[in-house]
């Protein structure tokens, strides 16, 4: 069994690389989230405009 | 305000302060005080929020729908572009420098001398912003409650730089938490206090058609007509570029969420400003298009500062104001019966009538604001910042005056807090410690942060306090911080995005994208929004040819950029 302590030096190539990469907890990717907020961003334009073409024609 | 009033206000205020100051009271660790430490998505998300939400935004944005309408939303159509940008680019570059400041990464990109550039114009920009935002809700404040502008001043800047100064970053980031949830809440019951104000047969969807007929629902406008200042294509362009040069490279903002617990937590954050910014300012914006739709039922006044009011009543223009007003009175009558047809029979001709009572009004208001600067020159014609605190003040009922005031507070504290934490690591960590004290420790960083802080918030103050002599301050300090921005994004996207551009070309594209910008400014009649765009474009151009022209290698470091 290789129990050994872990270092408590500089953060390893690896964990930098570990934290970085991180994936978001839903969605799979952060591209996919990204997508979804963008998709947010259209709708709000969308809703907008159905509002102004029933509010204000 | 009642005494039911004052406690709402000062037990939240007090409670928000003193929590934040008690509870970090020991965070005493370089990273702890200057970044935060281990902060989740959620307080991170509302305190990105909480530092651009503020005190004029809450008096300024309802006043906005209620003069101009809905449009004012487009303006942050680029916001969410810039959140996926700045998740994407910048915070993975920060987190793998482990810097305490965006400015801190461009020495690793370029040199010292790029680093201290960007510091030094993020702290003029930055410190005279500091002052404004205390100053600018303390002038309304002042007026309404009847307090000393000092007193205002004296007030807002000592709770902030208390807990500022005593938890630092971590401080900051709770307490914003707090007010976040103060100001939703707050705004959540001025909203339902409103609707139950309008008249009992008026419902939401009538008193949205109500206002659609008088021209506030605009909420898109997709035309290019360049001089209109709102669409959705400034929106996504010039609003993009302000939102990533705020939000990517202004430390007050980098700050918020260098400090997350990963990565992943940070751009949840950003991502979550992202989806919900838009909604929020949506929904100010329309608590601003009730408070206009109750004005149509219940009588408003020609002018919305009422101590200027007052104050003409003491002139010899006492006679034509109060002849005025006898006008002012009759014209509402005719505008209030046309509103209550319109409500229950939407044709053609009600609208019409509706639009004429409206221009009369409108009319009226011009006539009463020349009146009152023949009376009063040196008094600031624009009322609109006044619109939202007035009503409130007399229409809402006890207690909820209170918590409404704590909310323009609230937002005025969040804003500086971070302004002041920004400025006061900025300093030490791209100033004092660099420059000159470059063996400096832990220990000794917090208190140079500490010590520079209180520095920055006795600026803010004495500035906020002689600001009252200057004209056009809040516009002139607004005009300086968009010529500084442009070329402050304009260095961080070559060091993103230009990586074999090394730092002399672009200390040059600086200078130069400086020297057009003002010289435009000077100049021409350009928009001030638009120098943020002209001030990057600008320096990436020159930046690029003078590094194609000299082929020099990039002259430092360039790794930081590669991730």
């Amino acid at each position: 069994m290789s129990d050994a302590p872990e270092s408590e030096g500089p953060e390893t190539d690896r964990a930098v690389s570990d934290r970085l990469d991180a994936r978001p907890p839903l969605l799979g990717s952060w591209r996919n989230l990204y997508a979804v907020v963008l998709l947010a961003l259209a709708s709000y334009i969308g809703l907008g405009s159905l509002t102004t073409w029933i509010f204000a024609p | 305000m009642t005494g039911l009033d004052w406690f709402v206000l000062v037990s939240t205020i007090t409670f928000i302060a003193g929590y934040g100051t008690w509870a970090n009271r020991r965070v005493q660790t370089a990273t702890g005080y200057l970044k935060g430490e281990d902060l989740r998505w959620p307080t991170i998300g509302l305190s990105i929020m909480a530092t651009q939400a503020s005190a004029i935004t809450f008096l300024s944005v309802p006043g906005q729908a209620y003069e101009d309408g809905m449009r004012f939303v487009q303006f942050y159509f680029g916001l969410p572009i810039a959140m996926v940008i700045i998740s994407a680019v910048f915070v993975p570059i920060y987190y793998r420098l482990n810097v305490f400041t965006a400015y801190e990464y461009l020495e690793q990109r370029f040199d010292v001398r790029v680093r201290v550039l960007a510091a030094f114009l993020f702290m003029v920009g930055r410190g005279l912003a500091a002052g404004i935002s205390i100053y600018a809700p303390a002038i309304i404040l002042s007026a309404v409650l009847g307090w000393g502008l000092n007193t205002m001043n004296l007030l807002i800047g000592t709770v902030v730089i208390i807990y500022t100064v005593t938890g630092g970053a971590k401080a900051v980031s709770q307490t914003q938490k707090q007010q976040m949830m103060v100001i939703m809440a707050g705004l959540l019951i001025a909203a339902a206090v409103i609707v139950s104000r309008l008249p009992a047969d008026v419902s939401l969807g009538q008193a949205t058609t109500l206002a659609g007929a008088l021209g506030r629902m605009n909420v898109i406008d997709f035309s290019v007509d360049p001089n209109s200042r709102y669409t959705v294509w400034s929106g996504l362009t010039g609003g993009l570029f302000l939102a990533l040069s705020y939000f990517g490279t202004d430390q007050s903002q980098v700050q918020r969420y260098l400090g997350g617990q990963s990565v992943a937590q940070s751009r949840l954050g950003l991502l979550f400003n992202g989806v919900l910014k838009i909604p929020m300012q949506a929904f100010i914006l329309y608590i601003g298009i009730l408070v206009f739709v109750f004005y149509l039922f219940e009588k408003p006044p020609v002018f919305f500062n009422q101590a200027a009011l007052e104050q003409v009543a003491h002139t010899e223009h006492a006679a034509d104001l109060e002849a005025l007003e006898a006008r002012w009175d009759e014209a509402f009558e005719v505008r209030r019966e046309a509103a209550a047809e319109l409500a229950h029979m939407d044709t053609e001709p009600h609208r019409a009538a509706l639009v004429a009572a409206q221009d009369n009004m409108d009319a009226l208001r011009s006539d009463a604001k020349q009146l009152i600067h023949e009376a009063l020159p040196e008094v600031e014609l624009k009322d609109s910042d006044y619109i939202f605190v007035s009503f409130v003040l007399k229409y809402m009922p006890s207690g909820l005056v209170g918590l409404l005031l704590a909310v323009i507070l609230s937002a005025a504290m969040s804003s500086t807090s971070s302004e002041l934490n920004a400025l006061g690591s900025t300093s030490v960590v791209d100033g004092y410690k660099r420059l000159y004290k470059r063996d400096l420790d832990d220990d000794g960083m917090v208190r140079a942060s500490k010590a520079f802080t209180v520095f920055w918030g006795v600026l803010a103050m004495s500035f906020a306090s002689f600001a009252a002599l200057l004209d056009n301050l809040i516009q002139a300090v607004n005009i300086l911080g968009s010529i500084f921005y442009g070329v402050i994004l304009g260095i961080f996207l070559v060091a993103f995005f230009f990586k074999r551009v090394g730092a002399t070309p672009t200390l040059i594209g600086a200078v130069a994208a400086q020297a057009v910008v003002l010289g435009l400014f000077f100049t021409s009649e350009i928009g001030f929004l638009w120098f943020n765009l002209i001030g990057c474009v600008v320096l990436i151009g020159v930046a690029l040819a003078v590094q194609l022209l000299t082929g020099s290698p990039p002259s430092s470091n360039s790794t930081g950029a590669q991730t």
